[in-house]
């Protein structure tokens, strides 16, 4: 009570603005003039300026060839060679896209399995840190590796073939999906989890009708931008053999049949307009 | 027990017995969540010691719902407790007693709803229920009718005295003078 009533006394005793004084006024420095333009700056400001900074620094690094050529009419003689697009090659792309879809969803499902127990590993919230740090370097090292070596590796193993494409992008797919899957369960509100705690229940109870519920529309997101990302990739992993529309794009890129490649690009584009028509109803879906 | 230096209450005796519905009020502020939470076994107190003879399930102030499950599963959630992991790892089990419980609070018409799609007073509920859905002969509840109107208030403090009545000890965090007086068997003040 006698806390109570001291800091009473002190709220009572608090300094009131004079009427006419600005409320909010911009804060001064100790000196009592108003801070400059560096101290204004707020972070997004910070942001820009170090932007800008980096361009004018790496602009002298960025230099052609040194010839003399006629970069605009070089440009569009090449765009030219893509038009009129080679529709002849509609059926073994319908079959090659198929293949790439396969590769993709397949990679994708298997690193959406493995990555769960991972992410676990990853969160803090979950394992001791030194769990978290050897799990999330391992993580760290996976996505160093981009899938295009990892396709490289793959087809080193075992051959060029599809499985070599789902190896590639199975392993790529883990580095990332982990990495979401743990950064969304560390961010979740634990109110749930601390509820069903306190009504008696065990962690893995806890876990499983607190936390998963919470968690399990950003985790099923994750999966189909996941996927998205990787029928992209399986379409150029393919270049080195790992299967997938990328071995016809290698193909008709070394033998010069730009209206091929033009039409293969384009059904590439529809795939992944389609796919990504389907995630937004997907995801519209998960959180009705 | 005290909280930065401020003591927020000391030499407190409190019992609660199997059959009594017992308020515990104060000012904002005073430690009674703090007093929950001791109770509860949540956090220590600085000196003495909490003698819990039951097991005992406590509803915080917040609802602490999953926004992906339906009203009626968040409830079911209640008779976990006690049951196995693999046996509740699946599938949620009461579904009747959850409807019961639900309709007796004015939510049975919209138990399938999602909770991500239920209003503040109407998750407070669904935490209400689930704290009656389980089978812990002593029942905490922190503030459970503090986004309610009357109307429902008065029907969630009539389940908490029921579950009284049928032999289990209660004791709630309550701002209602006027529900402590019309459903509390007692009431004990803490924080001056």
């Amino acid at each position: 009570m006698a806390d109570n009533a001291k800091r009473e006394t002190r709220s009572t005793e608090r300094e009131e603005p004079e009427a006419g004084t600005a409320r909010f006024a911009r804060p001064e420095l100790p000196s009592g003039r108003p801070p400059g333009w560096p101290l204004r700056l707020d972070a997004f400001g910070v942001l820009c300026l170090g932007f800008a900074v980096a361009v004018v620094a790496a602009w002298p690094g960025i230099h052609g060839s040194g010839r003399d050529l006629d970069l605009w009419t070089n440009l569009m003689r090449f765009a030219g060679r893509f038009w009129p697009p080679d529709l002849s090659i509609a059926p073994e792309i319908a079959s090659s896209l198929v293949e790439t879809a396969r590769i993709a969803v397949v990679a994708t499902a298997i690193a959406a399995l493995i990555s769960l127990p991972l992410a676990l590993a990853a969160t803090r919230r979950i394992v001791p840190w030194w769990v978290v740090a050897a799990v999330r370097l391992g993580l760290n090292a996976i996505r160093t590796i981009p899938s295009l070596i990892w396709a490289l590796l793959a087809v080193a193993v075992v051959g060029a073939n599809p499985l070599a494409g789902v190896i590639a992008l199975t392993g790529y797919s883990i580095g990332y999906l982990a990495k979401f899957f743990s950064e969304t369960i560390d961010s979740a509100d634990m109110a749930s989890v601390e509820a069903l705690r306190a009504l008696g229940c065990t962690r893995l109870q806890a876990f499983r009708w607190g936390l998963w519920p919470s968690v399990r529309p950003a985790l099923a997101s994750h999966v189909l931008w996941m996927t998205e990302y990787n029928l992209r990739s399986a379409a150029i992993i393919g270049y080195v053999g790992a299967g997938g529309i990328g071995l016809q794009l290698h193909t008709y890129q070394e033998y010069a049949r730009w209206d091929r490649f033009g039409t293969v690009l384009l059904a590439i584009l529809a795939l992944v307009v389609v796919l990504d028509l389907l995630g937004v109803w997907l995801r519209r879906r998960l959180t009705a | 027990m005290s909280r930065g230096g401020r003591t927020l209450f000391a030499g407190l005796n409190l019992a609660v017995f199997p059959g009594e519905l017992v308020a515990i009020t104060g000012p904002s502020g005073a430690g009674k969540s703090t007093l929950l939470a001791i109770l509860a076994g949540f956090q220590a107190p600085d000196t003495g010691s909490v003698v819990c003879r039951q097991r005992l399930a406590l509803a915080m102030q917040d609802p602490g719902l999953p926004g992906d499950l339906s009203l009626l599963d968040a409830t079911r959630c209640g008779a976990l407790p006690g049951r196995s992991w693999w046996a509740s790892w699946w599938r949620l089990n009461e579904a009747d007693t959850a409807q019961r419980e639900l309709t007796a609070l004015g939510l049975g018409p919209i138990a399938r709803r999602k909770v991500r799609h239920a209003s503040g007073g109407e998750r407070q509920r669904v935490a209400l229920a689930r704290l009656l859905m389980g089978d812990a002969p002593v029942l905490l509840a922190d503030e459970p009718v503090a986004n309610l109107d009357p109307a429902s208030a008065d029907i969630a403090m009539g389940r908490l005295q029921a579950a009284a009545r049928s032999g289990r000890a209660v004791a709630v965090v309550l701002h209602q003078p006027e529900l402590v007086a019309r459903w509390c068997d007692r009431e004990v003040h803490i924080g001056g």
